[in-house]
């Protein structure tokens, strides 16, 4: 790094710190904002600042927003009967592109996880449940990620909205969407035909 | 370049963590090589051949390549999933205590293949439905034996007499039981008759025995309280999910 005048190498050093850029990864794209035009530079920046000044937390859902609500939280159009549960605001994106629901979220923060010392009260799980106890939900979808931590947190949950009276369901696990039956494992076999459908 | 040197192993996820956009750095104990850490490549995608079988806790038989500062996995194969260990918080916040304490307590490079089978048959107990405080007790009192912390349960650890099935105290500084002489004098913790006979039976119980042993409410909370202490003393810090089992109250469950 020595060879890099200091403003160089504090934005190779600010860079590494991204997840998933290692050091020459870092280097290269310094050396490309390097390159780039000065308006493009301070887009970037303009840009970052931005989004640190203006994205909260939905005080409802927790996803982010930049007004009082999230847009899901805001749309009079979406159904108040079906909350979906997600791990966090990004897998919440994740079901937006996919499209698939016309409910609304509840983002949790995060999965049960002993070994990182992440118990129920980490997350807002008792934010959810004050949600469904105000009566208009009438199904809860679970839609954790189908990891260890996901399924304990789904089957916690489960446990604990099963006497508020909802609806409780898990989104369906199985073999991904263009894959060879013979590559599966023996869980994503016995999964997918646990969630069997109707044809 | 040289030829990549691969091998095969029977393991266990103790740990992982998130690497990057699709990997993950996964903590292994291997039957042939103790202790070690892989890169599990592309793992967090869903059409990952990889990811089924390398779940925290599974049990798989893989192929590793050597890396030069991690080793790489190139194939797994589950032989168990221990997929029960998920549907329930104690199951769950005890299989990961077990493989949290093997994993702060032994090092890389280190093999040993009764700890392996120690794990793997403590995982598939709590997995069966084992009573998860007796399956957990046994876990910790074989793996401190076998690691040679103790705790010493014949004879006294201040003067060396044989201590009779009555018990008294514990030494948790000294690793084990007082007799009915030195006991008055030390600090060592209550440690009634029951506990002391539980904990003697544990040691030499297999998971799938002690599984089936239910211990009394009392010897439970006696023992839960005793050998976390006791764990605590040979730990550089407590583990994240020891404080997990005792605030949700499922340490003595
Ligand atoms: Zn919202
Ligand atoms: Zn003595």
């Amino acid at each position: 790094m020595r060879a890099y005048p200091r403003s160089l190498a504090r934005l190779i050093e600010e860079l590494e710190k991204l997840p998933g850029v290692g050091p020459k990864t870092a280097q290269r794209l310094a050396l490309h904002l390097l390159h780039a035009s000065a308006e493009d530079a301070a887009a970037l920046a303009e840009a970052i600042q931005d989004v640190k000044q203006s994205i909260r937390e939905c005080p409802v859902c927790f996803n982010y927003t930049d007004a009082d609500l999230c847009p899901v939280c805001s749309d009079p159009h979406r159904d108040e009967a079906t909350l979906c549960v997600v791990g966090e605001a990004r897998d919440l994106l994740a079901m937006e592109r996919a499209g698939g629901l016309r409910g609304r979220y509840h983002v949790l923060g995060g999965l049960l996880s002993p070994m990182d010392g992440i118990g129920p009260e980490s997350l807002r799980i008792s934010e959810l449940l004050a949600r469904v106890r105000e009566g208009k939900i009438r199904e809860v979808v679970l839609a954790t990620n189908p990891t260890v931590e996901g399924d304990a947190t789904a089957m916690y949950l489960a446990a604990q909205l099963r006497p508020l009276g909802v609806r409780v369901t898990r989104i369906a696990l199985g073999l991904p969407v263009g894959g060879d039956l013979d590559y599966a494992d023996d869980v994503t076999i016995a999964r997918a035909l646990e969630g069997r459908t109707e044809m | 370049m040289g030829r990549v040197r691969l091998y095969r192993v029977s393991s266990v996820v103790v740990r992982q963590r998130d690497l990057g956009e699709a990997d993950r750095v996964l903590v292994l104990y291997t039957r042939e090589r103790g202790k070690l850490a892989a890169v599990a490549k592309g793992i967090r995608r869903p059409r990952s051949k990889l990811a089924g079988s390398l779940q925290l806790f599974s049990h798989a038989s893989i192929q590793l390549a050597a890396g030069r500062s991690l080793e790489v996995v190139t194939q797994a194969r589950a032989r168990d999933t221990f997929y029960e260990l998920r549907t329930d918080m104690v199951r769950f916040a005890h299989a990961s205590y077990a493989a949290e304490l093997l994993d702060a307590l032994t090092d890389q490079g280190m093999v040993d293949t009764v700890l392996f089978d120690l794990l793997l048959s403590t995982l598939a107990a709590l997995d069966s439905g084992g009573d998860a405080s007796a399956v957990i007790r046994g876990f910790e009192v074989k793996l401190l034996t076998r690691l040679g912390y103790g705790p010493e349960l014949d004879e006294c650890v201040s003067c060396g007499a044989e201590v009779e099935g009555r018990g008294q105290r514990f030494s948790v500084t000294q690793g084990g039981v007082l007799c009915a002489k030195c006991g008055p004098l030390g600090s060592g913790a209550h440690l009634s008759p029951a506990g002391l006979q539980a904990l003697r039976e544990l040691r030499h119980m297999d998971a799938t025995a002690v599984s089936g042993k239910r211990l009394s409410a009392s010897a439970r909370e006696e023992l839960a309280r005793l050998m976390r202490a006791f764990v605590d003393s040979h730990l550089d810090r407590p583990l994240r999910s020891s404080a997990f089992l005792a605030q949700e109250s499922l340490d003595s469950a």
